[in-house]
């Protein structure tokens, strides 16, 4: 060794470089809002039946931890910061998750911009998550009430009971930027409960129940379903609440949905003649990736303010004059996955800035002007309302599925300097006055001349000229 | 798939297509037979209408306030009577495709359901739709296929002060006020009028007449009352520098006015104004003390 020095710290730098560059690999490969996954399950032998799903995850980057609800330790804060990025609930065997995931504490998680994805069956829906669901306004039905249909189940694998329903992805809407609706003829396969959605514009709906569906106690042995809980479309077989800092609650009616069986199982629906693959690994792909905040973030990369009709004008003034022609520009991008993207608003949607003062003055679509690698600029230009004060441009753009945007920039809009306005010539009205100056002078000038150089001609008016 | 025909005829072959055949009619599809519908009004006739699952009501059924719309029907399975776990009556708004359901209540044995609507039975949000379509989905567990049939249309009808009520009802269901996001009306400032000048005929009109009132002025000086500059070189004589600079700081205290009307500021003008006005002082007390000795000496 001590006879190579100059070799031993060739190595020691190729082996440091090495870790430098593992380091970067994994500090870019972690996910955009935080790699820490909680994975609360109660036996660690339920883990291979969710291998692909979590294996998946890893897959993208994720750090995931599996751990016992029961366990002491388990604590999603930590000296009031968050302990981990996001948690997965798999529904306890048990009746409850323990005192380490109250609602409170799963509030409190989400208050932090913790993102949690609850994932129920009809048999287990522990009290933390009814008391959870309340707080959000989505309506939990009681123990054992599962969703059938007798028109979108699967005949493949054989169940009496109709309950492994076969739904498809919300439908393609021109007003909504939805992140679900991927390839439309997906069949997913869904086996558990559903729920109910209040009136709040927080919560949204990703998988809805077929028109036919409804839900009915399972264990309670009625001939026929006398008073079904809830039915058609609206019922929802997964929703969320993405909270106003964009943390997200994802709600899971069926747990099996997620699991190995479910990803590679053939379905097939009654009448018809082939057996397909269900979508649910794309899906549930789907699911946890906007749940983590990998899909439907937006992000605004620069705002500019400027006065339109000039070349050279200062970008992002303090101040402009009433009935100036400014042009607004705003940069955004969206977030796929692994890398940003230019966003893209709907085309039933519009995305709107408002030049407010207490009240919006102007509300005027943005339209896309240019499209970079990663983002897209929205423009539009307006001239300033007649009237000064101090005035904000604002993007309020709150949809449901994305991140919400609210920006305000304030700025001074002043009136007219004095010598700003048209000049009295320009004014064919203001003509006659002047004319009525120009001529006071002249007769002024002319009267001092008289004044001064006159003779009197007496002997022809017998008159003074000027008295 | 059930009704094979065999050529060998033994009883056996026989016992079990006779038990195949009887499962077909039992696992067909849920379908109803002997439907009607019928408006019952307080203490009034009763209007019926009979459907089938091919054939919807025509026309619209509309349903009073007061009217109860009971719908009675027979449910089969196949060719035999029977029970499905579900049936329901949807009614939808067919616009937004909301849609609420009504279980039957059906018998055991015979399959005889019914289902009886009334206004109060009904959310606001769909009382107040012109028009629901009515469906009816039978459907069970086992091999039978399920069913849904559009039966028909019903109207209800409200008075002014009802619908008012549930118009506002739902409003309240649909969660009057609570925000929903989405892209909001567009508003486009409307800027106050600018200001209007007159017709320019009339502006020239009057500014000629000005301009004529100058023209007057110096007409009735000049020819009429004689006024005249005979005196212009007499008073260069008595006093050649103050006449001049008189006349010309004059002149030159209206050019710095001009001067402030278009382009110069206030100090500017000022300075102007300091340069010139003394000069007027002097000059002018001068010239005006000539002036004065003309007229002493009789001369004006």
């Amino acid at each position: 060794m001590r006879l190579q020095p100059q070799l031993d710290m060739a190595s020691r730098k190729a082996f440091l470089l090495f870790f430098v560059s593992l380091f970067v690999s994994w500090v870019s490969a972690a996910p955009l809002t935080g790699g820490r996954i909680l994975a609360v399950i109660e036996e660690r032998s339920d883990n291979a039946k969710y291998s692909q799903f979590l294996m998946d995850l890893r897959g993208r980057g994720y750090d995931v931890k599996l751990e016992s609800a029961k366990k002491d330790t388990l604590a999603l804060l930590e000296h009031g910061e968050k302990a981990w990025d996001h948690v997965i609930l798999f529904p306890p065997k048990s009746k409850g998750y323990g005192p380490a995931l109250t609602p409170q504490k799963l509030l409190d998680f989400t208050k932090l911009g913790g993102n949690i994805l609850v994932l129920t069956s009809p048999s287990s829906i522990p009290e933390q998550i009814r008391e959870l669901a309340r707080e959000l306004d989505i309506g939990l039905p009681p123990k054992d009430y599962t969703v059938v249909d007798h028109f979108n189940y699967d005949t493949v694998s054989k169940s009496e009971k109709h309950d492994v329903i076969l739904a498809t992805r919300p439908a393609v809407s021109s007003a909504v930027h939805n992140c679900f609706s991927g390839t439309q003829d997906d069949l997913i396969a869904f086996r558990g409960a559903g729920h109910t959605l209040g009136n709040g514009p927080l919560l949204v709906p990703i998988l809805t129940a077929p028109r036919t569906a409804y839900a009915y106690d399972s264990k309670e042995d009625f001939a026929y379903a006398q008073d079904p809980w809830a039915a058609g479309t609206q019922m929802q077989l997964v929703s969320a609440m993405q909270a106003r800092n964009n943390a997200r609650i994802t709600l899971v009616g069926s747990v099996d949905m997620f699991s190995n069986e479910f990803f590679n199982m053939k379905v097939q629906r009654p009448g018809s003649t082939e057996s397909r693959k269900t979508a649910n690994k794309e899906f549930c792909k789907d699911i946890a990736a906007w749940t983590f905040g990998e899909k439907g973030i937006v992000k605004v990369n620069a705002i500019r303010h400027y006065l339109s009709n000039e070349p050279n004008a200062p970008v992002n003034p303090n101040m402009y004059r009433i009935k100036n022609d400014v042009t607004f520009e705003i940069e955004l991008s969206e977030y796929n996955i692994d890398r940003w993207a230019p966003f893209k608003v709907s085309s039933g949607d519009s995305l709107q800035l408002e030049f407010t003062m207490l009240d919006p003055y102007y509300r005027v679509p943005l339209l896309p002007a240019s499209t970079s690698s990663n983002y897209t600029t929205y423009t539009t230009s307006f001239k300033i309302p007649d009237q000064h004060g101090v005035f904000a441009f604002r993007v309020n753009y709150k949809r449901p599925y994305l991140t919400y945007i609210d920006e305000k920039y304030s700025v001074t809009v002043r009136h007219f300097a004095h010598d700003e306005y048209t000049r009295s010539w320009d004014i064919s009205g203001a003509w006659v006055w002047i004319a009525g100056i120009a001529v006071t002078i002249t007769g002024w000038i002319g009267f001092c001349a008289l004044w001064l150089w006159s003779a009197p001609v007496a002997a022809k008016a017998g008159l003074k000229k000027t008295e | 798939m059930h009704s094979t025909t065999s050529s060998r005829m033994s009883f056996w072959t026989f016992f079990v297509l006779a038990f195949l055949s009887l499962a077909a009619a039992a696992s067909g599809v849920w379908t109803f037979e002997d439907a009607q519908a019928v408006v019952a009004a307080k203490g009034g006739k009763a209007d019926a209408y009979k459907f089938s699952p091919t054939k919807p009501v025509k026309g619209a059924i509309t349903l009073g306030s007061r009217d109860i719309l009971k719908v009675s029907l027979t449910v089969k399975e196949g060719s035999q009577a029977g029970r499905p776990h579900q049936a329901f009556l949807l009614a939808q708004e067919p616009e937004s495709k909301v849609e609420t359901f009504f279980p039957l209540s059906v018998k055991e044995l015979s399959g005889k359901a019914k289902i009886d609507l009334s206004h109060k039975d009904l959310p606001a949000f769909l009382l107040t739709a012109p028009s629901l379509s009515l469906s009816l989905v039978l459907g069970s567990f086992g091999e039978s296929a399920a069913s849904i049939v559009t039966i028909g249309n019903i109207k209800p009808s409200l008075d002014p002060t009802a619908k008012a009520l549930f118009e506002k009802q739902k409003q309240k269901d649909l969660g009057e006020g609570a925000t929903v996001y989405k892209a909001k009306d567009e508003i486009r400032h409307i800027f106050r009028a600018d200001p209007q000048s007159p017709p320019k005929i009339i502006t020239l009109f009057f500014l000629l007449s000005v301009l004529a009132g100058l023209g007057g002025l110096f007409i009735v000086w000049f020819p009429i009352l004689g006024g005249n500059l005979s005196h212009l070189p007499k008073a260069l004589k008595a006093a050649p520098v103050s006449h001049p600079f008189f006349f010309a700081s004059l002149l030159s205290l209206e050019g710095i006015f001009f001067m402030y009307y278009t382009q110069w500021n206030l100090f500017q003008t000022l300075a102007g104004m300091a340069v010139v006005g003394p000069v007027a002082l002097f000059s002018g007390s001068r010239a005006l003390r000539e002036v004065r000795a003309r007229r002493e000496k009789g001369e004006r």
